[in-house]
């Protein structure tokens, strides 16, 4: 590390940030994916249902009952919302990995030797 | 392929090696957990079994979790909830709660048999790498 120029290392250390904060945005996409799937799973069981089925939800630690239709917009404004999420997420991924890309290029252009002539 | 496996370095198969051993031991940690999640299910499915039979009436501690309980009276052991998901619960009977439980059962069956089969595809490609190992050892000695 003592032989790498001032500059290479503060690059060093923005990749290690960038690498950082891919990771941190790989799980949270990994996280909204898996309630994406369930939300869906559980909208198309319940739309299966006749109108009149006996629906309930989850509030806390309490099971209150509720109707299919309340059920259902609630399940879909769920989706919609972690569908938003998930375009965020994924567009954020992409930034941080085209700015990877391009600051390993910065990085081993600066580390390599100087061509002679 | 041939060339490939000729220019590939004693490091580059060890490293190999460890990454399919790390694979392996997470798939052998995901079958525990398929296991127990089983388990449970079956745990279910026969309590869901003597409930309709002989629940009618009963006087019984029903769990709210962190090992307390609360002393109630079934009135009807036909009538049950289950999870979907996403929060959401639906009524059903004691007979749809359990062919639910046996979808669900058969479905990490499946998912269990699934990852066995990749645990033997990795176990054989890392003893394949090791065979490889052994074979450029000597050739590392002359």
């Amino acid at each position: 590390m003592q032989n790498i120029p001032p500059q290479v290392q503060a690059m060093l250390g923005q990749l290690e940030s960038y690498q950082q904060q891919l990771q941190l945005v790989v799980q949270q996409k990994q996280k909204v994916q898996l309630e994406l799937t369930e939300a869906k799973k559980a909208l198309d069981e319940i739309e299966s249902l006749p109108d009149d089925a006996v629906v309930y939800k989850t509030v806390g630690t309490l099971i209150v009952k509720t109707t299919k239709d309340k059920a259902v917009a609630e399940l879909k404004e769920k989706i919609e919302t972690l569908e938003v999420r998930l375009n965020a997420l994924e567009r954020q991924e992409k930034k941080l990995n085209e700015k990877l890309k391009e600051l390993t290029a910065q990085i081993q252009s600066a580390l390599r030797p100087p061509t002679a002539g | 392929m041939a060339e490939e496996k000729k220019t590939r370095t004693l490091e580059q198969i060890q490293d190999e090696i460890r990454s399919y051993l790390g694979e392996i031991e997470y798939l052998r940690s995901q079958v525990g957990v398929i296991d127990a999640t089983i388990t449970d299910l079956r745990t279910v499915d026969a309590t869901l079994a003597y409930l309709k039979e002989k629940g009618k009436g009963k006087e019984i501690y029903i769990p709210l979790g962190s090992g307390v309980a609360i002393r109630g009276k079934i009135e009807n052991p036909d009538d049950v909830i289950m999870d979907v998901g996403a929060g959401i619960l639906v009524g059903a009977t004691v007979d749809e709660a359990r062919e639910n439980i046996e979808k669900r059962i058969k479905a990490l069956m499946d998912l269990r048999l699934a990852l066995l089969r990749k645990i033997e595809e990795d176990t054989r490609k890392v003893n394949e790498l090791l065979k490889e190992l052994q074979e450029m050892q000597p050739e590392k000695r002359e």
